[in-house]
Formats: structure tokens, sequence, C-alpha cells
């Protein structure tokens, strides 16, 4: 590990600290060794550090450095460094370099005693939680179809109903938002045992299905805004007083005039605007017996089911008739004489929310949530965008805002319109929102493609170029990708961004730890896909070495064929003829039988099989192909030079076939004088190479062949040559 | 938004799934069956599952109505990915670990005395490493095959990364399940991705090197026959399945999506072949799946 920095009065070891094998190697021997970061798992390596005149250990640890620990060791003697795994996207190693102070208390670990600076600690920089892997991976599913062209998504809904208001990109936009929502739901009910995940998602849904509202369905361009509204707070804020469990057993109680809470609950139903209160009121209507109370609430039912509704008017006309109706409201209310007199007061505050009196609604809400639907509801049922903006102001004055709740702060961001800001708290509830409204926003250009605002840059502090869009998309793909298992995903967000997707690939995939064959070959896919050919060259480079090093020559030069690296594959196939050469023995044919040759084999790789099939049809005796194979390989100078005189001597149980009788003669004319004419290349302008090569082979040759002396000469070579000659001329 | 797959219906398994195989029923007369699925790529946390699936009937089946429903039963953690899963019983089957072992599970019904919450167990049996390169490390143990037409003690192989084929019996005795290993054959220099064994004589494996290598048991030294596709002998094959119902049809899956069927009569030039993945999709898909798939509609590419 190179950049352990030197302590000036050190006596130990640390100025050359080195660990075995190459500095990077070393912590890439860490993360295979601990592939992953777990509390309370056993230490599974230690490596010696051997200095100049001390021997320590260092010590893979498992558990996180302490911080109070550190502050013992002096600042001015201690250094603390990272170092990222080389073939990790997200994992670092941390190790404090310093001298130890003598009365330094030693840590205990399963027993081993080893000091502050004997150990290394592992890190990952991010952490998807394992739950939320299905959503993120869900997620794309739809996120792929969002981005094709709108005449390209397949609609499921026919036109109808509040589409009409849309145009078809709206109206693709709008099921795809809605295909969104139905994902996170589903998540959710699939995490709902583990309410850290749960609640995660379901501030997720939240801030979703409020924007999808506001800005992606179809409600915002009709006048059913409000009543969206108001269901989505039914639906993502379930009233905290009175659980379904209360409001049923209030519903089916038998005496309901003389349940205490029944009018408190009634009245949260109605500033909830929930269709609950019908059932409730008919309940009570339905038990009770005859009598002014009774007929008191038969008014109120009857009230509430002849409010006007936005849907039945047009225009001026609805606020005509809603004044008119809360005039009779009014009236009601004042003409009522109950003996009882806390159902009077009841049945009157009822009346004075449904009138919408803003003193009476905002007592009984309790959150601005609640208060700003509740405003909606009963005053401003056809709000719109701006008139929202100015409600939202009003109710924060009298309701403030968890200013750390990052859910609250979106969603009032979001009321208030301000999208670059609202994208920006989501970032921090989770990165697949920002991301996701980041690009259904751009899509509905809510956001402009080009220009970032001020306080988007202040946030982090540097200027990106890209849009919102891809500034997420890039974050949340980044993420992907340095988590195990959906790091393939994170590849596909980033073919989705234009300006810098690609690059970001490129650094990224190098980096991609290739621990099996199955693993390399998705690696490898993806790069074929985006066309990453350098990349894929690194990549299978690192792999074919990995395999040289096990002696896997096979899958080292499939690989290294695959990198187009022709040095290496020469130098392997080198290896293997100079073994030939040493042995006589063809060590590499299950090798090269393993290798399927494309159409353009590399030339050493090719001459390596060429070889192998030389020796085969000698095997088989069938001398006249092997002869040609023979004359073939001298003539195309596919054989390296330095293995000419192996050839040379090969020729020679061919040159002889032919003086058994009967038997054709294996060489003509032709190339009887070709292999003469590599002999005399061979023997006088590389002598001396010939020399060194024919030394190793007598070491085997004549012991094994019975074969004649193979002098300097090659004179038997010679020899044969003529005795062939004379053959081909006599036939 | 509708989706391009409409009647096909998901469930959501636990991590990332590798392979997918029915369990033998020993019975059908519950009506239900079940399916253990394999992951991969979860680093250390990959897992063997045990799913129940019912068939539901309703009397009048509408367009959204899913007949199956779906149970998780229970979870095992597997040492390594899951590569390969095979059923040798109804009751027990072998896994093909990333970490050059083979394992034997037993699914096993719950002890209904214990007061556990799952009906069924899968409880690891043996384990043994089989695969790794020459210097020690573990390499990936690739696919399992069951000689044919054995039923009372068949010979299994597996291969593996280290292009070695493992020939062992499961050896039962009344307390006691082993593995019994009595030949290991390096018959391929580069990686063997998959294996297939048609008949009782044939062994049929491929490999990274693009090679379709034949081979006779009897012999395992030396291929019978070796097929490459000439105009795609660069690419890894990475799987194997043959026809059934002729079993001189066997179909390959390449590394690049394309899918060759050979007759292992005549190795001499592939029968047909089929592009069956757009190169642009979602990359959890590897050829292995479409080519099973091939063998089970007799030759007809379903996607």
């Amino acid at each position: 590990m190179s950049n352990f920095s030197s302590q000036e009065n050190g006596e130990y070891s640390w100025t050359a600290t080195h660990f075995p094998g190459e500095s990077t190697e070393s912590i890439s021997q860490i993360d295979s060794g601990r592939p992953h970061f777990s509390l309370g798992a056993e230490t599974s390596r230690s490596w010696s550090v051997n200095g100049r005149d001390d021997h320590r250990e260092i010590h893979l640890i498992d558990s996180s450095a302490e911080e109070d620990s550190l502050p013992k060791w002096p600042d001015s003697r201690r250094t603390v460094a990272t170092k990222f795994a080389p073939l990790r996207n997200n994992k670092l190693a941390i190790y404090i370099a310093a001298k130890e102070p003598t009365d330094m208390q030693v840590f205990q670990f399963e027993g081993d005693t080893w000091s502050l600076d004997q150990r290394i600690y592992e890190y990952a920089l991010t952490d998807i939680n394992k739950l939320q892997r299905s959503l993120y991976n869900d997620g794309y599913a739809v996120f792929a179809v969002a981005q094709r062209p709108p005449d390209a998504i397949r609609l499921r809904s026919k036109m109808g109903g509040d589409s009409v208001f849309l145009n078809a990109h709206e109206r693709a936009m709008d099921e795809i938002s809605t295909e969104y929502s139905s994902i996170i739901r589903a998540h959710c009910a699939r995490v709902s045992k583990f309410p850290e995940v749960k609640r995660a998602t379901t501030d997720i849904y939240t801030v979703w299905e409020l924007c999808r509202v506001l800005f992606m369905g179809s409600e915002r361009k009709s006048a059913r805004l409000g009543s969206a509204l108001i269901g989505w707070m039914n639906e993502c804020f379930p009233i905290e007083e009175f659980s379904k469990m209360d409001i049923t057993r209030l519903r089916e109680s038998p005496q309901p005039l003389e349940e205490p809470r029944l009018w408190a609950c009634v009245q949260k139903l109605i500033v909830r605007n929930n269709s609950l209160v019908n059932k409730m009121l008919e309940s009570v209507i339905r038990s009770s017996e005859i009598s002014a109370e009774r007929q008191a609430v038969e008014q109120l039912y009857g009230c509430l089911n002849t409010k006007p509704r936005i849907e039945q008017y047009y225009g001026r006309e609805f606020d005509y008739r809603l004044g008119q109706w809360q005039k009779t409201c009014r009236d009601f209310a004042d003409s009522l004489e109950l003996s009882d007199k806390n159902t009077q007061d009841s049945i009157i505050t009822i009346v004075n929310i449904l009138c919408a009196d803003m003193q009476t609604v905002f007592q009984h809400c309790s959150s601005w949530q609640e208060a700003l639907i509740a405003w909606i509801a009963h005053g401003h049922s056809n709000v719109s965008h701006a008139e929202l903006r100015e409600l939202l102001e009003a109710v924060l004055q009298t309701f403030p805002l968890e200013e750390n709740n990052y859910v609250e702060l979106a969603l009032r961001a979001f009321l208030r319109v301000e999208i670059e800001e609202g994208l920006g708290i989501c970032e921090n509830i989770d990165i697949w929102l920002a991301a996701h409204l980041a690009d259904m926003f751009q899509k509905l250009k809510f956001v402009d493609t080009s220009t970032i605002n001020d306080g988007f840059l202040s946030i982090n502090n540097i200027q990106p170029q890209c849009s919102l869009r891809e500034y997420y998309l890039l974050n949340y793909a980044e993420l992907l990708v340095t988590s195990t298992s959906v790091w393939q995903v994170g590849f596909e967000y980033f073919r989705h961004c234009p300006l810098f997707g690609r690059s970001y690939m490129q650094q990224l995939i190098v980096r991609m730890p290739t621990d099996s064959e199955w693993k390399t070959q998705k690696i490898l896919n993806i790069c074929k896909v985006n066309e990453l050919h350098e990349e894929a060259r690194i990549i299978c480079k690192r792999v074919a070495s990995k395999h040289m090093e096990e002696k896997r020559y096979a899958s080292a030069i499939l690989y290294y064929t695959r990198a187009g690296d022709t040095p290496r594959l020469t130098k392997i196939a080198h290896n293997f003829l100079d073994e030939y050469i040493e042995t006589g023995e063809l060590t590499y044919v299950n090798v090269i039988d393993s290798v399927s040759l494309c159409e353009k084999p590399d030339e050493s790789i090719n001459f390596l099989a060429q070889y192998r099939n030389f020796h085969e049809l000698l095997k088989t005796r069938q001398y006249r192909p092997a002869g040609q194979a023979l004359v073939d390989m001298l003539k195309s100078h596919i054989a390296p030079r330095r293995f000419w005189p192996i050839l040379l001597i090969n020729s020679l149980p061919l040159l002889r076939q032919g003086e058994n009788p009967g038997e054709e003669v294996v060489f003509n004319a032709e190339e009887n004088s070709e292999v003469l004419r590599i002999l005399q290349e061979v023997t006088s302008h590389h002598r001396e190479e010939f020399l060194a090569c024919i030394e190793k082979v007598r070491r085997w040759y004549k012991g094994d062949r019975g074969y004649d002396e193979i002098d300097d000469n090659l004179t038997v070579v010679r020899l044969a040559l003529a005795k062939n000659l004379s053959r081909t001329i006599w036939h | 938004m509708a989706n391009d797959n409409d009647n096909i219906q998901a469930y959501h398994v636990r991590g990332k799934v590798s392979k997918v195989r029915f369990v033998t029923p020993a019975s059908y007369a519950d009506g239900s069956v079940f399916a253990v699925t394999g992951t991969w790529d979860e680093e250390q946390d990959n897992t063997l599952s045990l799913h129940q699936i019912f068939r539901t009937l309703q009397p009048f089946p509408t367009s959204q109505f899913n007949p199956f429903r779906t149970k998780s039963v229970t979870d095992v953690k597997h040492e390594g990915e899951v590569r390969d899963l095979h059923f040798l019983s109804h009751d027990l089957f072998l896994t093909a670990s990333s970490l050059g072992r083979i394992n034997l599970f037993r699914i096993a019904e719950s002890d209904p005395k214990t007061q556990s919450d799952t009906t069924h167990k899968i409880k690891l049996e043996y384990s043994n490493t089989t695969h790794g390169s020459d210097t020690g490390r573990p390499l990936a143990a690739t696919g399992i095959a069951v000689e044919p037409n054995n039923d009372m003690n068949p010979e299994i192989a597996s291969v593996g990364e280290d292009g070695r084929l493992v020939c062992f019996r499961i050896e039962e005795n009344q307390n006691d399940i082993a593995v019994a290993i009595y030949l290991q054959e390096q018959i391929d220099a580069a990686v063997i991705n998959g294996i297939s064994w048609p008949t009782s004589k044939e062994i049929i494996v491929v490999t990274s090197g693009g090679q379709l290598k034949k081979f006779d048991r009897r012999d395992l030294r030396k291929s019978a026959a070796v097929a490459v596709d000439q105009d795609y002998a660069a690419d890894s094959l990475t799987a194997v399945a043959c026809n059934p119902s002729q079993i001189t049809q066997i179909a390959v899956g390449s590394s690049s999506g394309l899918v060759t069927v050979w007759d292992s009569k005549n190795l001499s030039k592939p029968l047909k072949q089929f592009q069956v993945h757009r190169a642009n999709g979602m990359s959890y898909e590897r050829a292995n799946c479409k080519a099973v798939r091939i063998r089970d509609r007799d030759l007809e590419v379903g996607c």
C-alpha cells in the first residue's frame, strides 16, 4: 500500500509498509476476502508487513472505527487515509498510519490483540435497503415505457371522463403516473411487515400521489382538482384520532346518540369530507327512537345530501347554488332548539364547518394538510393551482409545519408549485422519488430542459450543465450501480441520460467486480449494447490476466482474443512452443481443442491450432495431408522463426515415408525445394537462434525416437531432402 | 398503460432469481404444486425459497382474474449463487453453487408438534466441493444432469467453470445420506456452462469456447464429437437442453442471445437458428430459460 504516509519519528516500518504483492492488489484481496461488510462476522484475513527492522501484522476489522478511539493518538503523529477498492464501486478501505503510543490500549478481538495501527476498516459508501430493490426494479419497467414516444405507449383506458381535457402525450403521462402509483402501492403492501421500509415507501407514495394529482393526472385540467386533493388526503393521511375500528364501532352502536365520541367523529369526517359520514348519520337515524334530536340529525343528513357538487354546475352557477345551500343550512342551525345542548352545539358546529367558517374548521383540524383540505372541501371546491397557493399560505400561518420533516417540506414546495425546490427535498426522502418525478416533470414541461435555478446550484456547489432530470437520474443510477443485484438496472438508467450517461457508464463499468463467468458475461453484454468497446477490452484483458495467473490458458486465450490483445496471445503461443522445444511434448492440446477459432483468428493462436492439427494427422498416418500442412506452415511464415528448426525436424518422418517401398512420396519437387530453402535460411542467416534451439531439441529428440544425431547443419534433413528429390524426379 | 404481457401473472419472490424448478409431486391429491427458486448476485445472501402455488377456481373467470395464488413457504440460506437446481425425487434436490459446491437438500414437512409457522422446511443434507481451480480457488459448478432411464440409483454428473465433469451417486443409508464421487475428468480447458444427458451413453456439454461437445459416458477422456457454429465461433455458449420427445435435437443458447438447434447425429451444421432476445432489452434474462422453453414447445420459439 504505497500511500501510507511517512512518519518522520516513527520507529516502525510505516514508511516501508508494503503489503505482499502489488499495492492495489492488496485491497482487492481485502475485498475478495470479505466481499460483504457485516458486523460481527469473523475476520478472515491478515497480512504480515515486513519493514526495515520490524514485523507487524495488519488485520481487516469488521467493526466500524470508533470515533472516540482516534483522539488517543496525537494528531501530529497520525494520518487517516482511505483507498478505494479497485474492483468495487462503493467499497473503500480506511487505515490509520501512526506510531503507536506505548501506553496505548490494545484492541481485543476474539482473543487476539491488535493495536490501532494494525487495523484496516472496510466501508461501503452507499447502501440500498434490500427490501427497496423490488420497487427500484419494478419502477424501471414503467420508466422504460415512459421513455417511448407517446404514440408508442399502449394505453389501457379509452378516451373519456376527464381524459378529454388532455392531449395524447398528457394522457400517456397520466397513465404512466398512475402505473407508478400502483407499483408503489403494491410495494407498500409487500413490505408491510417491515415498519421502517413501509414508512419510507408510504412517504414516497404520499409525495408521488400529490404530484400526480397536481401535475400529472387529468384532474388538474378539470374542475376536479379539489376533490382529487381530498381523495389524496384521505388515502395518505388516515384520521389519527379515530381508527377504522372506532368508526365502525360507533356506527354499529345500539344507541349512537349516547356515545360520547359520536359528534367528535362526525365532525372529523365532515372536516375530511369523508363519505363515511353519511353512513354514520344513517345508522344514527336508524337506531334512535323518534325524538327532536333524531329529527335534527335527519335534517342534517338532508343538508349533507343536497350539497351542490362541482360536477353538476358550470362556472358561477355553482357559486350561486352553494350560497343558496349554505343559507338553508344556516337557517336550519338558527332554528335548532334541542333539549340536549351538547347535540345542539355539535350540530351547529357541523353546520359552521359546512358553511366554511374558517375559525371552526381550523379548530377541528390537527394538521396543516387537514386544514388545507377542509378549506378546499367546504369553501373552494373549484380550487385552481393559483388559489391553492394562497390557501396554503393562509393555513400555514395557523398551522406551522415541521421544518425538519422532509415529506412536509416537499408537500409544501409542490403545493406552492416550486418544483425545483421540491425535487431537491425529495432527494432526501428517496432518490428514486426525485429521479422519477424529475423525469415526469420534464416530460410534462414543468421544468426547463436546460436552465437550472440558483437554489439548485447552491445546493450542490457545482455547476452542472445538464437538466434537472438528468442530474437526478444520474444520481439515482449511480446509487443502483454501486449496489448488488440491481446494478444492471442502474446501467439501463444511464442509457436515458443523453449528456453524461455514457461517461458515467464508461467510468463505472470497468470497476464492476468480475467474480464469475456469469457476471462477466452480463457486464460484457452491457458494454456491447452500449457500444463501450474500449471498456469491454479493458474488462476482457483483466479477466484474461486473472485466468493466466491461475494457468487457465483456454479461458485466457478466449478473453485476450475478445480484447484483441495480440501481444499477449503471441506470448501465450510462444510459451507453449517453447515448452515443445524444451520437452518435445504438445502440452497445449487440451487448451487449443477447447478454443474454437473464428474466421480471422489471431495468427499465433492459429499456428498453435495448425501445428496441433499437423501432429494429429501424423498420428493418424495421414502423411500426404500432414506434409501439405507442414509446407503451408513454412510457406505462409505463420510459424515463428525460432520454431522453424522444429518444423524441419518434423519433416523427417514424412521425407522417410517415401523410402518405404510402395509408399507414395509426400513432398513433390516444389515442396521439397521450399523446405530446402527454409533449411538454408535457418542454418545460415539465423544460425545463433537455430543452434540454441537445436541444443534444446538434442536433449529429448534422439533418445525418444532413436533417430540419428542432429548435427549443427541438420545433415539428416538435408540428406532426406536430397533422397526425396531424387525420388520425385524418378517418379 | 397496457403491459406487453398482460396474460402473464407475476409474483414477487425474494432476491434475484437464477433458477426455478417445480417440485416433482409425491401425489396430485391436494391440487397445489410447489416450486423452488434459487437466487444469484446477492453476495452473501443467496437463498433457496419454496413456494406453494394454488389453483383457485372461480365460476366466471374474467380477463383480470388470476387463477393462481402463490405463497412463499420457506427460505433457506444458500452458500454461493444457485447455478443449477435439479430434483431427484419429490423431496430431494441438488443445487450447483458458484462456490464450486454440490449441495443436496431435502424438503421436509415440519413436525406439527414443534410450533413452527411454516408447513415445510428445506434442510441441507450434504455438501461437497467438487469444482475449483488448480490454485485452490473455488470455481462455480454450473450444471447438473442425471442419468436418464435409471430410476433406481442414477448416476449424476456435474460440470463447472473449471472444465471438469464430476460423476457421483447419492448413497442413502438408514440414517445417513452422502454423495459418493467416483470420477473427475477434465473434459475442457475453458469453462463449461451447461450439461445435458439425453441417453444413458451420451453426455453433451457446452463451453465458453463456443463448442458443443458430445461425450460417450464410457470414455470421458476424449470427446466423441465437437460442434462449432463457425459464424458465431467467438460467442460463449451458455445453456443446453435436449428435446425430450426427439432426443437427438439439442438446443443451445449463446451469450449473444442466439439459440441454435443441432442434430446430435450430425453435428456438421446446425438445424435451425433463432435470435430470441433483443439486444437492448432488460438484461435479467439469459439465453438459458429461453432454450428450455424451446425444448418445452417442441422447437417453437415463444417470444
